[in-house]
């Protein structure tokens, strides 16, 4: 069953860690990696996640350890410094946190389709090798998820992963629940192997980056007591954008009739509304939605009698263009 | 106009919380407690309390409508006993971490198994690392004394905690006992108005128990062991004025008796430091060097104090009316916080547990007597032959 | 002793244009795209207005809400324990009627609103919610019932309908329907026994003005009211976040739902259809439901059928029949 594998270092484990936000499938990557590396490929291996509750959109991070099946893993700890990064959502890259700790030498390969390269990626080491590759659009072709076209993707980057045995896994993991799923997730896995990009020229820094430290807000001498929380309201510094998976809704001012049906259906008071002008037949008016708590699920477009709101696929900063600030005074 | 009368603990509780004038009751009846909300009770109907009593449903119940209505500016008081107290246990952490300050009056019982409504402080015991205040009262004047003493110190700013403030069952809370009632001016000099820093209310809308991240959450916790180590300055300044006001002479959080040349003593807390007071005072006449610590606070523990006070000794008994199965060296609860107390005192006497008084028993001063010489023999052999001894039902060996 | 001291009235709506413009539920919270409580939570904050209290047992709109130190409440909330909302609720109504009483602070009695999840309500948080309703305290209870245990990964609960998929009732050979057990009927449960209860309602978010109105009926009432709201869940029915309106009418118009009044004994309904539709066109649009067979949906059918025949009026479910397969 297991053949000998041999891992890029000999003296450190080969670490890799997911970004990602609920939904994409990270978690199951992770395991389907680790599982495969010690049920078929003869390795040591470790995989957790670490997650707030189980819900879509809120940030994901999996970790996968690797190494020789002679050599026990005594850490739980975080990844730290990978040596591979797998972005699952290219919104996560305006996060520097994303790409803390990559090794001088490491990978990244990202989620996103063919186009202009973000300058987020300017800050990833000179001599790191960038990869991407259009998860979400294989994906969606073949009715597949992003993770089985990243896993693909992963095991072409490092050959030393046996892509058979990997693909084997995550059929397996499937089989059970979902065995339609697999023959797709198979055509996904293949093309996400074979359709990535290496992209030269992305970083610019000098040696592995530094590891990210959360800096708490609060110290326990100022933290309100008790666990209060004094500013009403204060979610609204939230930005929830990185949640959305593709679409956003369009206002287009013309034809809305100021019903008021999208409000009274948004879970999440995007819509912004404004007192209408002077002698207008409205009282109020809908003039926009603030992208910044759109979360994309678009029963704003459903609900609307007027075709006002459509769904159209998200480019990137197409929604900074088009948003309305629900709170111009607070935040811009 | 102070005036004297004869009291159980449970009727000199009611007369502290009506004079400290509760705002918020919340009852469920279970033995023996219930007799102060019985009170309670006839002091609202007649007028002379005004204050909500509301029916919880069960002890889980009464400790949240106690935490709402703390929160949202109301002075309020609940309690229990045995296995009511434990019933309520999931709100223990969340009262305590969200600082609201309200008490819970414990008539001590033992848990099931089987029934039986007999004293122990076992009940009470396995509460104590929630972030409450706690302390037992050795008769009803000190069981009205500390109703009072524990709602000033637990809603002063500084310290923002929660209190267990505990009785024996039957032996404190139904057998009466001399109790001087101050006039309510004293009470009012002594104990200001309920005041939380930020309640419940519409005005200054705040958001109270969000979810939060781990770091946050160390931060909350460590604010709440804080709080435990400003609370002993609180307790000082409170029994000063308590002293002060009423004429008492309490100290703070330990009592010694007959200490002053003693080779062997007594630590307890509780009913039965009455019996043992009379022991150490007869076998005193015979001659025996020994004394007695009494102990006021379980938490905050007073481990300087305790230390201080029984370095002098040769040998301690810690009598203990709770159990703690499986624990280091099969003592109970209070022997492990004694000998961690003295862990950095160069000659630290020897310390044994007597299970005494479980299971509501009475335990007479011949047990006591019993106790001394296990002492006494312990400080001639120079070791202890055991770390517990189950007073009246095991023979020595 | 005690004083009734509220004596606000919230008008009731009529046009859509006369929604009220002010949220007390900002945005920003981190609830899924298209969840259907945190639409109801906003609804239901509109209609209450600022002079309110909230309490959010534990449970999505808890945990999803208030996190991170963060809150998207600008009335005072406050967190029950998932058992004890209605405990946590009546402790606070009853320190405001002695508080005022006193007079300690000034003004009415805040709207005081229970947000509890179906297991909060009619699961572990039975009996404080009945306790308070017992009690008479001012106090609205609303449930807002996403047919399960969300928060923690969509496990059953005692509204979850016969035939569901969830992970504590996953179908299997040995059993084909999920979960084999006909839901609690929370309405019913206060109605039929609570002297004190003088308004109960059930709502959707289907119909956001209803429930405005709903809730504000209740909110006038002195004394205990109950307001059950139908509040889809994309992620544990497992359907596209953005039908969840369509969802919920669908229950409506099956009759898996029903929106009526229950006031002083007396029954009114809204939104009853001349012909309710096959249930099968509600469980199609879910895959929860995906792996029912036509004996399961025909028994899920009969239910239904009993349910809207007496409508409002507690039924017998129906003893599975031994399995012919």
């Amino acid at each position: 069953m297991s053949q000998t594998i041999s891992l890029p270092h000999t003296d450190r484990f080969f670490e890799i860690r997911l970004e990602s936000i609920g939904g994409l499938g990270a978690h199951a990557a992770g395991q389907v990696l680790a599982s495969a590396a010690v049920l078929k490929m003869g390795l040591n291996g470790a995989h957790f996640s670490s997650y707030g509750s189980e819900k879509k959109g809120s940030p994901v991070r999996s970790f996968v350890r690797l190494g020789p099946a002679e050599r026990p893993i005594r850490t739980s700890a975080p990844v730290a410094t990978p040596d591979a990064i797998v972005v699952f959502h290219a919104a996560l890259l305006s996060n520097p946190a994303t790409l803390a700790g990559l090794r001088n030498d490491g990978t990244l390969i990202y989620n996103a389709p063919r186009g202009r390269v973000r300058e987020e990626l300017a800050a990833l080491p000179r001599a790191a090798r960038v990869i991407r590759v259009d998860a979400l659009g294989i994906a969606v072709k073949e009715q597949s998820r992003p993770n089985a076209v990243l896993l693909g993707a992963l095991c072409g980057a490092f050959p030393f992963l046996d892509a058979g045995q990997v693909l084997e896994a995550l059929s397996e993991e499937f089989s059970g629940r979902h065995p339609e799923a697999v023959a797709a997730n198979e055509c996904a896995f293949r093309r996400g192997g074979a359709e990535c990009e290496t992209l030269a020229g992305v970083g610019r820094a000098e040696g592995d980056l530094p590891i990210a430290r959360a800096e708490p807000e609060w110290g326990y001498a100022t933290q309100p007591v008790g666990g209060i929380v004094l500013e009403p309201g204060n979610m609204v510094w939230n930005d929830l954008s990185i949640s959305r998976t593709g679409s956003l809704p369009v206002f287009n001012r013309e034809r809305c009739i100021h019903c008021g049906l999208c409000d009274l259906v948004c879970p999440d008071y995007c819509l912004v509304w404004d007192d209408g002008e002077k002698g207008s037949r409205f009282e109020r008016e809908l003039i926009g939605v603030d992208y910044r708590y759109c979360k994309g699920c678009m029963r704003c477009v459903e609900s609307c009698p007027a075709s006002a709101l459509t769904k159209k696929t998200e480019t990137p900063g197409l929604a900074n263009r088009l948003r309305v600030p629900l709170f111009p005074d607070l935040i811009e | 106009m102070a005036r004297e009368m004869m009291l159980s603990g449970c009727a000199a509780s009611a007369q502290a919380a009506k004079m400290a004038q509760v705002e918020v009751i919340c009852s469920y009846p279970i033995r023996p407690y219930t007799a102060i909300m019985m009170e309670l009770a006839k002091m609202v109907a007649n007028g002379e309390l005004d204050a909500e009593f509301v029916h919880g449903e069960g002890e889980h119940a009464q400790l949240a409508v106690v935490l709402g209505a703390a929160a949202a500016g109301a002075r309020a008081l609940t309690g229990s006993s045995g296995v009511g107290v434990t019933y309520a246990f999931e709100n223990y952490s969340p009262i305590a971490g969200g600082r609201i300050p309200l008490q819970m009056m414990i008539a001590d019982r033992a848990l099931d198994p089987p029934g039986d409504f007999g004293s122990e402080h076992t009940d009470a015991m396995s509460c104590r690392d929630q972030g409450w205040l706690m302390g037992w009262a050795e008769n009803p004047q000190e069981a009205f004394d500390n109703c009072l003493i524990n709602y000033r110190v637990g809603e002063d700013h500084r310290v923002l905690l929660p209190q267990f403030v505990c009785q024996d069952g039957y032996f404190v809370s139904h057998i009466p006992g001399k109790v001087v009632l101050p006039d309510q001016s004293q009470v009012d000099e002594f104990l200001p108005p309920y005041s939380l820093p930020h309640p419940l209310d519409p005005k200054r809308p705040v958001s109270h128990g969000p979810q939060i991240r781990p770091d946050q959450g160390t931060i909350m916790d460590m604010q709440r062991a804080q709080a435990m180590l400003d609370a002993p300055a609180v307790i000082k300044e409170a029994i000063d004025d308590y002293n002060r006001i009423f004429g008492r002479n309490y100290s703070p959080f330990i009592e010694e008796y007959m200490t002053d040349d003693a080779e062997i003593a007594f630590f307890i807390m509780g009913a039965h430091t009455m019996t043992a007071r009379h022991a150490v005072k007869h076998l005193r006449e015979q001659g025996v060097k020994i004394g007695l610590v009494k102990l006021r606070f379980v938490r905050p523990w007073p481990t300087q104090d305790v230390a201080e006070a029984l370095s002098k000794f040769k040998a301690v008994g810690v009598v203990e009316t709770s159990t703690s199965y499986g624990g280091a060296m099969r003592g109970g609860n209070l022997l492990h916080e004694v000998r961690a107390s003295l862990y950095e005192v160069q000659q630290r006497p020897l310390t044994t547990s007597f299970m005494a008084g479980l299971g509501g028993e009475m335990v007479p001063l011949k047990d006591f007597y019993y106790m001394a010489d296990i002492l006494s023999k312990a400080v001639k052999d120079g070791k202890t032959r055991k770390t517990v001894y189950w007073v009246g039902f095991e023979a020595e060996d | 002793m005690t004083v009734a001291v509220r004596t606000q009235t919230l008008p009731p709506i009529k046009l859509i244009r006369n929604v009220p413009k002010e949220e007390y539920y900002v945005p920003g919270h981190r609830t899924c795209a298209g969840c259907g409580p945190a639409l109801q939570y906003k609804l239901v904050a509109k209609a209450a207005g600022p002079n309110t209290i909230f309490i959010g047992p534990t449970g999505c709109m808890y945990v999803a809400n208030a996190s991170y130190l963060c809150t998207p409440y600008t009335v005072p909330w406050m967190h029950a324990q998932i058992t004890n909302g209605g405990a946590i609720a009546s402790g606070i109504e009853a320190a405001y009627k002695v508080l005022l009483r006193k007079g300690k602070r000034e003004g009415e009695l805040p709207n005081i609103i229970v947000m509890a999840g179906d297991g909060g309500t009619v699961d572990i948080g039975l009996q404080a919610m009945s306790a308070m309703m017992y009690r008479g305290h001012d106090v609205l209870f609303i449930c807002y019932d996403n047919e399960a245990y969300a928060n923690t990964g969509i496990q059953s609960s005692p509204t979850t309908p016969y035939g569901a998929n969830t992970t504590f009732t996953p179908p299997g050979s040995a059993i084909p329907e999920g979960k084999t057990l006909y839901p609690k009927d929370p309405p019913q449960l206060v109605i039929g026994g609570h002297p004190a209860v003088k308004y109960v309602a059930t709502a959707s978010v289907a119909y956001p003005v209803d429930l405005i109105n709903k809730v504000r009926k209740a909110l006038n009432v002195q004394g205990p009211t109950f307001v059950h709201i139908h509040a889809p869940c994309p992620k544990g029915w497992k359907f596209d976040e953005a039908k969840t309106i369509e969802v919920a009418r669908l229950a409506i118009d099956t009759g898996m739902w029903n929106c009526y009044e229950w006031e002083n004994g007396e029954y009114r309904y809204q939104f009853k259809p001349k012909k309710y539709k096959p249930v099968r066109e509600y469980l199609k649009l879910q895959a929860r439901f995906a792996h029912l067979s036509d004996v399961h949906i025909a028994k899920l059918q009969a239910f239904v059928d009993a349910k809207v025949k007496a409508r409002g009026i507690p039924v017998e479910t129906p003893v599975p029949t031994p399995q012919a397969h």
